[in-house]
Order: structure tokens, then sequence, then C-alpha cells
């Protein structure tokens, strides 16, 4: 491994996101007063829609503290590593992962994912981001970024169709359109998760829970991505198809040096030891477990 | 009652009274069957009468004066109220839906009335009220369901399929192509009643205002191309409020980011 490979894939910092409430719990933080109270044991009846209105006026909305949803989090994410993210439910797991993959808006803060010239030029043909070493979240479209850092999420979501449909259905989109389907890839990847190319043609409607989720991750994968977040994938999985899901990750991640997975798991018997390092996440605060 | 030559009824008060005594059958099935509708059937048949009555008197002085200002006043109020009336149909609100609503309400409206009064009939004056007070009306009328009904689907859809959306947007979907099925499925919903009653109309219903001009004393031929006009119009008039709908609606649920949010 050269220098050059030792600087991360993806590097975020002082990453702030506050729940979408707050400016309006910030306007109604000053306490009740008695007529407030007094006003609000009367329910106002409405003769013409012949309902009680529940919908109090804003300064009748009782205070509920400022909620942060992601503190200050910093971090580094590393070629050819898979790093867990452990952490209970509501601890801002979700959270991170979306705003990393671009998908949910972040108060403050600032990602960074390291410019992979030799992608760049297989699937870009825009010279606007070759020049520096990193393009930040700021500055690169939306759509451009998420064919980049993909999020896979625990429950998988598939159109009406065959699974081949739901294969081809990325490459409508305006961001793949020079890319082209190749059924040969899925075929080979079918091998390996002991199955035919007949299940190709089955209906996604009668696919069992495991099924979907493979096909789902399958379509993200084809489109090459370099960073993979994963949301608890395997969760609602039996364990035979969590093994073949997860062997379908590593040998995508083990496919080219240039990539890393972020992996939100509670499973510490199947993925925890395949993990280079492990994150814990609470109340919002990322701390590394050695 | 009296029938005159031409075989126009004029209609005295006393038959509007007999006719409305028919809601005592009504009241009848409601009271056996115990439907406990009986306070709402009051209040229908009473807000039929006061409703009706009182824009009578207004159109009956509007039509006297015929002043453009003041057909203008009562055009742009029937506006406000249909938009209003749209965004309440929506069971999921958001701040600036009356705004979305009355844009979509109030551009398909104008745009279409103004073509039926100035190209199709080619009224003169444009403001004449017995013309285009109606005309609006009707194309408001039509125009305001098929919104809501798009509206409240598309906003529906939009909270109960935040998954998806959010799957599509991570295989790089731009927002549009994130959410095209939700929107065509409720464009497809507004349009549905219109589109029906297209199919139908002639065969199972007639509808009411040929009905009542027929009932009026005008020629059937002529009640029956008004009749068409008026379906063409409507249609036009749900398809681009159905449309500015949906788009003024989804362009609430992004960011400059092209992040999905909730309004």
């Amino acid at each position: 491994m050269t220098v050059d490979n030792e600087r991360p894939i993806v590097e975020f910092k002082n990453i702030w996101v506050h729940s979408k409430r707050m400016t309006r719990i910030d306007a109604s933080n000053e306490p009740r007063t008695v007529k407030a109270q007094i006003s609000s044991l009367f329910a106002t009846y409405d003769k013409w829609t012949r309902k009680f209105k529940e919908s109090l006026p804003p300064e009748q909305i009782p205070p509920i503290p400022k909620k942060v949803l992601i503190n200050n989090l910093s971090g580094t994410l590393l070629a050819g590593q898979v790093t867990v993210l452990t952490g209970s439910s509501g601890s801002g797991k979700s959270v991170l992962l979306r705003v990393l993959a671009g998908l949910f808006p972040m108060s403050s803060g600032e990602v960074y994912l390291r410019n992979n010239e030799e992608l760049n030029n297989k699937t870009y043909k825009s010279s606007v981001y070759n020049n520096s070493a990193y393009h930040s979240i700021h500055d690169m479209p939306p759509t451009q970024w998420r064919t980049r850092i993909a999020l896979l999420a625990q429950h998988p979501q598939l159109l009406e169709g065959s699974v081949l449909e739901n294969l081809k259905m990325p490459y409508r989109l305006q961001a793949h359109q020079h890319l082209d389907f190749n059924i040969d890839w899925h075929i080979a990847q079918l091998v390996q998760l002991e199955r035919s190319a007949d299940f190709l043609q089955q209906k996604a409607s009668y696919l069992s829970g495991g099924e979907r989720q493979l096909v789902n991750t399958l379509r993200l994968l084809q489109l090459n991505p370099q960073v993979l977040l994963l949301d608890e994938p395997t969760a609602a999985l039996d364990s035979d198809t969590s093994t073949q899901l997860v062997h379908l990750l590593i040998n995508w991640l083990r496919g080219d040096a240039q990539r890393s997975v972020l992996w939100v798991t509670h499973d510490t018997q199947d993925i925890m030891p395949l993990a280079d390092r492990h994150w814990h996440m609470q109340a919002g605060i990322l701390s590394e477990v050695s | 009652m009296s029938a005159t030559d031409d075989m126009q009824i004029f209609l005295t008060y006393s038959d509007v009274a007999l006719a409305s005594s028919l809601m005592v059958i009504v009241l009848i099935v409601s009271w056996r069957l115990r439907l406990t509708l009986t306070k709402t059937l009051l209040m229908a048949a009473i807000r039929t009468i006061v409703q009706l009555s009182f824009i009578g008197l207004i159109l009956a002085w509007i039509f006297a004066r015929e002043q453009w200002y003041e057909v203008l006043l009562i055009l742009t109020t029937m506006t406000l109220i249909a938009g209003a009336a749209a965004k309440n149909r929506v069971k999921r609100s958001y701040k600036g839906l009356f705004a979305d609503t009355l844009l979509a309400v109030s551009l398909s409206g104008v745009l279409v009335t103004g073509i039926a009064i100035l190209v199709i009939l080619r009224v003169q004056p444009w403001y004449t009220p017995q013309f285009i007070i109606p005309i609006l009306g009707l194309i408001l009328g039509n125009s305001l369901t098929a919104i809501s009904l798009t509206s409240n689907q598309l906003i529906e859809a939009f909270h109960e399929q935040q998954a998806r959306i959010e799957m599509m947007l991570s295989l790089s979907a731009s927002p549009f192509e994130a959410v095209h099925e939700q929107i065509r499925a409720a464009i497809i919903n507004g349009m549905t009643p219109t589109l029906n009653s297209m199919l139908v109309v002639g065969i199972v219903s007639l509808p009411g205002m040929m009905t009542g001009q027929i009932l009026a004393g005008a020629d059937p031929t002529q009640a029956v191309r008004y009749q068409i006009v008026t379906m063409f119009l409507i249609c036009v008039s749900s398809t681009l409020g159905c449309t500015i709908s949906a788009l003024l609606i989804y362009r609430r649920f992004f960011n400059s980011k092209q992040q999905f949010i909730l309004p």
C-alpha cells in the first residue's frame, strides 16, 4: 500500500444535526400563563365541521427540550475497512448514515470524499472535480455524491415487477444513463448466492424478506459505489440469508482497495469479527471502542 | 304554477316550499332507521336555501349593474373561496398549502375561463356577468375537487412512502425521478372523476347544467353544445390544476440539497 492509500476515503468534521422542530420549540419556550391554561380547558367546538379543534395556538404548546440528534461528530472511514457502528435505537446512528449519504439535512459540518481519479475517469466525463484531493458534500451535486456514497436501508424497497426489472430500474435514472446493465455480473453473483438465473424472472412480490434484501443489495452494488453505508441490512433476515448477504458485501469490499463500509448492526456474532474498527454512539455522541 | 305558451314554467315561492316539504320523507327515513342524520339533514336543507337565495340576490344585483370592477371582485372572491375549499379538503396540511392550492386553482381557472370567454364564446364585453360568473363557477367547482384529490393523495403518499423515496434518492434519483410514481398516481386520482363523468355523460347521467337549460326552455341541441364545451373546459382546467398543484407540493418536500423533508 502506498502512503496515498492511507488517506481516508471519507472524512467528516464537526457535524451537528438538530431536530427539525427546533425553531418552533424555541419560540414557545416561555412558561404557560394561567390564562393559557384556563383557555386550554375549553377545546373549541367548530359548528361547521362539527369537530373539536385540537390545534392550540403556538404559545400553548408545552415546551419540549431542544433536541440535538448529532452532537459535533468527526471521524474518518479508511480504505478497505469495515467500520462497525453500534448504539441503542434513537442514538443517532441512522441519522449519521443519512447525513453522510447526503439524504438528511445537517445543521453544520463538513463531509469530504476522497477524489478517486481512476473512478472519476471511468464514470464522469467532467473534469471539474478532478483537481482537488477531496470533494466536499456542499460542492458536489447531490445525485453525484449519492452515486459514490450509497445507503442500504434495513427494509428493502422493491418496485412491482420482476427481479430483473428491479435490477434494471436505476439505469433509467439520469445519473446512471451512461452505464449499461450487465446481466452476466448478476448471474455470477447469483451463483455465489446459490441461486439460478431463473431467480431474475421471479416476481418481486413473491420473494421472501431475505431474497428481497439480496435484490436490494445487488441493485445498489451494480452501480459501483465507493462507500457503502449499511443500516442494519441483516437485522430482519434468517441466519442463512444473513450469512450470504455478509459474504456478498465483504466480497464487494475486497473487490477494490478504494472501497469502505460503515456498518450499523446489533449482530455481535457474524459481523463484529469482520470489523476493523468499532464505533459506539450514544445520544448523538460518537466514541471509538478499542 | 303557471305554464306560458313556449312551455317555460315559472317557479313561485310556494312551488319551492312544496319541493322542500319532500325533505320530510328523508327525515322520516333518517328517524326510522336511526341514521342520526336528522341534524345534518336539517342543516343541509337550510344551508341550501340560505346560500342559494343569498347568491341569487348578489347575482341579480351584479347582473343589473354590469360594472367590471364589481364582477372582478366577485370572481376574485370565488377563486379565493375555491382555493380555501381545496386546501380544507386536504387531511395533512402544511404551512403554505393554501398558497399552493390557490395558485393551482387560480392559474387553471383564470386561463381556461379566459379562453372560454375570449376565444370560444367571444363575449362582449368580457365581464358580462351572465357568462363569466357561471363559467368560472363551473370551472372552479370542478377543478377544486380535482386539485384537492390530487393534493390529498400526493401529501399522503409522501408521508407514507418515505422509505421508498429515500431508496430512490440513494440510488441517485433526482427529486422528480424519486417521486415521479407518486406524482403520476396523484394526478390520475385527481383526473378520475372528470374522466369518468366524460365517459358516461348523456348515457348514465344528464348533467345538471344541461338539464337546467332544457327545463328553462332552451333548445336541446344548443344545451348539448354548451355542455360539450363545458366538459372540455372542465377537463382542461382539472388537468392543469392537478399538474400545477402536484408540482408545487412536490417542491415543498425537497430542499435545495435535494433532500426529502416534511414541510
